[in-house]
């Protein structure tokens, strides 16, 4: 190689080696030859931050419907994609599946509604009854919550206590009552009552106390009974409530029919119907409209 | 050896290889991309000599001398762009040799190894297994509170066509420089 070629070959090489080299000796001159400040990375992470909260319950066609509410306190959006949980008695008993109505997308800073659902099955209705009659005042939600953080997909562990209202739950399964006649003999007047089911859950009668009023609000009567009767499903069955009526009781009545045919009596007090072996007293208030002529046999 | 120096007057391949590299330094694109699979990626990394650009959930990874590293990239990939056209155009002198050089295709091989040790290193120490090239399903547990909180991001990383062509820029260069030089 020529003089000249070997000059231009070492300027080159130079050249090279300090458009390499030179930056890297620029930005560690920047950063005061401090070799941990110029490889320390800085990233400030996006806060991820969200709460789950047990908004409300109620029933909706056949299902149990679970409101929750859910707080994106994060910078970053993230959407609900799927939920893969059971709802569990406080002693551990599973109890049903429950589902996601719709993916959600919460944003940064907003709350958003989440709607569960609870297919109420007959197992899953046999098993909140058995929940209900062991005692047992809480459920709970375990599984997983499917999150989508960016194009991550996120698995939270959902814990989550709620508490079925347990007359809410009755009141659910739309009991009928509907006064259908009296008939009266020997001081008991004997109301019958209709009770309708249109449920597709069996349920038993396991007792009632219920009062009669008249309509100044004088009690005539009081039926108290033990006695089982069971109402099957898409059914009904008709009571007999057998009210022991006092003679100044009809003395009482009586002054309502010398002023006319029939009287309006309020029937007050509860039904106990037992599903499962779980007992609820159903309230009951309703009017029964008694004509004259059931007492034809009263003596004047 | 003469068609391709149009009889020692102009070295073809070091001068295409020349304005390949300055077109790839143009035009800014990544070498090797590494992102998470989705429409809004949990993670990103876009890698060249002269770029690289990381985010984790939208927020950009700052260090310092990644600034550097890819302003070194860029001056030196230029430059031996530049030295391969100039190069080109004296064939038949013996210092042409070392404008054209190998350099144009050492610094793929290096960007390739690099990455290698990078991923290697992730590995290792950050637990985090990423494929030079293919697709992964990376799990990561995170703690909140007392609860382990499990994520799963699809992970696919990919050499890119800027790459294979700095690749044949870096052949052509060399075959530049294998015809240079010769009276």
């Amino acid at each position: 190689m020529s003089k000249s070629g070997l000059i231009i070959k070492v300027m080159v090489n130079i050249i090279f080696i300090l458009l390499f080299i030179g930056p890297l000796l620029y930005g560690l001159m920047n950063y005061n030859w401090n070799l941990n400040l110029f490889v320390k990375p800085s990233y400030s992470p996006p806060n991820v931050n969200f709460n789950t909260e047990l908004k409300e319950i109620n029933f909706i066609d056949n299902k149990l419907h679970i409101l929750l509410y859910i707080e994106n306190k994060g910078d970053i959006n993230i959407s609900i994609t799927y939920l893969n949980a059971s709802l569990y008695g406080s002693n551990g008993k599973y109890i049903t599946n429950i589902r996601l109505e719709k993916p959600v997308e919460i944003y940064s800073n907003s709350t958003e509604d989440v709607d569960l659902y609870i297919n109420l099955d007959s197992n899953a209705i046999r098993n909140i009854f058995e929940s209900f009659a062991e005692g047992f005042k809480k459920f709970v939600i375990k599984g997983i919550l499917g999150i989508k953080v960016f194009s991550s997909k996120v698995e939270y562990p959902l814990n989550m206590n709620i508490n079925i209202p347990r007359e809410t739950f009755i009141k659910y399964f739309k009991i009928g009552f509907s006064y259908q006649y009296a008939a009266y003999s020997n001081n008991i007047l004997s109301l019958y009552v209709n009770i309708s089911n249109p449920s597709q859950f069996k349920f038993n009668i396991s007792g009632w106390d219920l009062k009669l009023y008249t309509p100044d609000d004088y009690e005539i009567g009081r039926s108290i009974s033990k006695n089982i009767c069971s109402i099957p499903s898409y059914g009904s069955s008709i009571i007999r409530l057998n009210f022991t009526i006092s003679n100044e009781s009809i003395y009482h009545l009586l002054k309502y029919f010398i002023a006319s045919n029939s009287v309006d009596l309020s029937l007050k007090g509860y039904i106990t119907v037992s599903y499962y072996g779980y007992k609820s007293n159903i309230n009951i208030s309703m009017v029964i409209t008694l004509n004259r002529s059931i007492f034809t046999g009263l003596k004047k | 050896m003469s068609i391709i120096t149009l009889r020692n007057k102009f070295n073809i391949p070091a001068f295409i290889a020349g304005v390949i590299i300055i077109y790839i330094v143009y035009s800014h694109d990544p070498w090797w991309i590494l992102t998470a699979v989705g429409d809004n990626p949990t993670f990103y990394a876009y890698v060249a000599p002269y770029m690289i650009d990381i985010s984790i959930l939208g927020n950009p990874i700052n260090l310092p001398v990644i600034h550097y590293i890819t302003l070194s990239g860029f001056l030196t990939y230029l430059a031996i762009g530049l030295a391969c056209i100039i190069g080109a155009f004296f064939p038949s002198k013996d210092w042409s040799k070392s404008l054209i050089g190998y350099r144009a295709l050492i610094v793929p091989i290096v960007t390739m190894i690099t990455l290698y040790i990078g991923l290697t290193f992730a590995r290792n120490y950050v637990d985090v297994n990423i494929p030079l090239v293919g697709s992964k399903i990376i799990i990561y547990k995170l703690h909140y509170g007392n609860t382990v909180i499990n994520t799963y991001t699809q992970m696919k990383s990919i050499f890119t066509d800027t790459f294979y062509l700095a690749i044949i820029a870096g052949a052509l260069a060399s075959i530049g420089r294998i015809v240079s030089g010769k009276e």
